[in-house]
């Protein structure tokens, strides 16, 4: 049975603005960039393989966009920085310094490349874009070079509202990645969390761009509403809410501004994870008494029971194929990580090292079979680890300032998200895989408990 | 919580320890390092006149019906039975109980004011009590939230088994996410890791 609950869910407030943008893909030479024209334009895989020399990174310049119109200036601005920011994040190419560019941009003719100069300053690939404001509508179009085989590769024409210029950006981004690369950035992604900024006797479950742009709120109830857990669509968030009194297994469809309850029996239920394919959740219990690890089906039904020890069983996570959960036991003594197929059955236990590890979280990627979790060594601080399944070898990503904990994989495996206290309170930051690249994304409040939404491509 | 309240805690904590001291001082206590909770003992802290104690075998009772203290402990030796909820959880009349990290283990002085807590909840036999299960700050938001469960378990089967009714008693996990101390040492992580009660009805 569900229980409907209205008026819990601060809708279209987030997701209001899905009025979407439009683009189209236009092919060499149209849109009155004369010089390019001429140029043959290689199928984009020939491409890949020729720029994509493993032995040396390769290097992009991207020149702040132009402005076709006066009154596109601020615009042009905000989506150069964000398409800046964004691929140095993806820490895929090495970014060409802005303050050696203008050797290449002498031409009295802003239009007209000069391929030998953009070369001499070690650029591989250049992104140019150009931003217009025609009838209220914001026009960005962006074109990408292959420097050494003097051709533009790829140009595509983004039109939307104003309001939609920083998702704009982190759409051209992407299709910078995928057209420059094969590379599917998380640039249009969002992440979940739980924030006290409201008031430090509740915690709100707030979503925002990667970025830590548009932080909004999902819930507004007052109550405890904790770890959040995102649907496989990107169109459902699960988490915990006190708002009834006992922690309980909600729902928030984010786009039909809808809620609902899960009914899991008496106890607390906590700490769910959504199967990545989509049917399922799998969480904490202590229906039977202790808290033991079950699954419900996401319309409610059909709930089983998929662990029985009297120790703590909790903190479930799944594997990229659905097929097994990994999940944090105290019965040994203290918290380690073990995991399991979905009927409960062959157990192995994962985590050895430490004397505490918890919330793991599985790497979605096909290609790297790896596990990040909370992990203490001995007394020390609480850190990020990365198990790799296939070396059998553990890294560590952070390194003691403050307590760095809940980490969860980007949807392309290649970053991650976590809470971080080494500014004195709980906060979010995003890093690479390898522990690079440490961002800060909220500041207001404590916030805790990110996980990183999907790529959805709604935008298409 | 204020110096007034804190000293009136005090005060209170004091009264009914001399009380407990005075009538129940024969009566056989658990020893303070059993594992398992005692089941309920008898001890003549003066009862409601109107209802008796709920008692299996009873021992003879070891202060004279007539002595001076026994009639100060029928009244109402806390003065709440008057106040609004409010009012008796701003003097928290059941105080925290401590636990080690990562530990629901019931420690020694967790089990004597546990014992107290019975008493005072024998004597007040109408109170509610939700108990709840809190961690410090260090380990994670996902496993502090179990970990509270049970602690928040292990206090309220201790206090099932000195005979208080399951019925009046609630347990909930709030994890480490109401810390008492916003501070990040020793002495606040003691603090925060507590079997907290809260009087939910009278």
């Amino acid at each position: 049975m569900k229980h409907l609950l209205r008026a819990t869910i601060v809708m279209g407030i987030i997701f209001g603005a899905l009025s979407s943008f439009h683009a189209t893909t236009y092919s060499s030479g149209s849109r009155g960039v004369v010089q390019e024209q001429a140029l043959s334009k290689p199928t984009a895989g020939d491409w890949y393989i020729r720029i994509t020399d493993p032995t040396r990174p390769v290097y992009m310049a991207i020149p702040d966009f132009e402005t076709g119109t006066a009154d596109a200036a601020t615009f042009s601005s905000t989506i150069s920085s964000v398409v800046w920011n964004d691929m140095e994040f993806a820490s895929i190419y090495r970014l060409v310094p802005k303050r050696n560019y203008r050797i290449a941009q002498t031409s009295s003719d802003r239009r007209k490349i000069d391929f030998y100069q953009w070369e001499s300053i070690g650029a591989d690939i250049l992104i140019r874009g150009v931003t217009e404001i025609q009838r209220e509508t914001l026009i960005v179009e962006v074109r990408i070079y292959a420097i050494r085989a003097q051709e533009m590769v790829f140009g595509k024409r983004y039109e939307g509202p104003t309001t939609a210029a920083r998702r704009m950006a982190h759409r051209i981004a992407d299709d910078i990645l995928i057209q420059a690369g094969n590379y599917r950035g998380i640039n249009q992604t969002k992440v979940a969390f739980a924030s006290n900024r409201r008031g430090e006797r509740s915690k709100e479950i707030y979503v925002m761009d990667y970025d830590g742009y548009s932080q909004k709120p999902l819930t507004a109830n007052r109550s405890l509403n904790l770890t959040p857990t995102w649907s496989p669509d990107g169109r459902a968030l699960g988490y915990i809410s006190y708002r009834t009194g006992t922690p309980s297994l909600h729902i928030a469809h984010i786009y039909e501004g809808r809620g609902e309850r899960l009914d899991t029996g008496d106890g607390m239920a906590i700490n769910p994870a959504w199967a990545p394919d989509g049917t399922k959740i799998a969480f904490t219990s202590t229906r039977d008494g202790n808290s033991e690890l079950y699954l419900i089906n996401a319309d409610g039904t059909g709930m089983r029971r998929l662990t029985h020890h009297p120790g703590i069983d909790t903190s479930p996570c799944w594997s990229p194929t659905s097929r097994e959960i990994a999940f944090t036991s105290d019965r040994t003594g203290s918290p380690q990580l073990y995991a399991m197929d979905t009927e409960g059955l062959n157990l192995r236990r994962i985590s050895y090292r430490g004397s505490y590890n918890d919330s793991p979280s599985w790497s979605p990627s096909r290609q790297r079979s790896e596990i990040a979790f909370t992990s203490r060594i001995e007394r020390g601080p609480f850190d990020i680890v990365v198990y790799d399944f296939q070396t059998r070898q553990t890294r560590q990503l952070t390194t003691g300032r403050g307590s760095n904990e809940s980490p969860d994989w980007s949807p392309n495996g290649l970053h991650l998200v976590f809470t971080s206290s080494r500014t004195g309170s709980d906060q979010i930051f995003s890093m690479n895989r390898d522990g690079s690249n440490q961002r800060r994304l909220t500041r207001v409040g404590k916030n805790t408990t990110p996980q990183w939404g999907p790529i959805t491509g709604q935008d298409s | 919580m204020s110096i007034s309240h804190v000293s009136r805690n005090l005060w209170m904590a004091l009264l009914f320890a001399m009380l407990v001291g005075a009538c129940g001082g024969k009566s056989d206590r658990p020893p303070a390092t059993t594992s398992t909770p005692p089941t309920r003992t008898t001890r003549a802290t003066a009862p409601p006149p109107e209802r008796p104690p709920e008692v299996i075998d009873t021992p003879p009772p070891v202060v004279d019906p007539g002595d001076d203290l026994l009639m100060i402990a029928e009244g109402d030796p806390l003065g709440i039975r008057d106040m609004p909820l409010d009012q008796i959880n701003d003097l928290s009349p059941l105080a925290d109980v401590p636990f080690d990290f990562d530990s629901v283990a019931l420690l020694d002085e967790a089990r004597v004011t546990l014992n107290a807590h019975a008493n005072i909840l024998a004597r007040y036999d109408s109170l509610t009590v939700l108990i709840e299960g809190h961690c410090d700050e260090r380990g994670t938001v996902e496993y502090n939230l179990a970990l509270g469960e049970r602690r928040a378990n292990a206090v309220y089967n201790y206090l099932i088994n000195l005979g208080i009714s399951a019925s009046r008693l609630k347990t909930i996990s709030y994890g480490k996410e109401f810390p008492k101390d916003p501070g990040h040492n020793d002495q606040a992580w003691a603090a925060n890791r507590r079997g907290h009660f809260e009087i939910t009805g009278k």
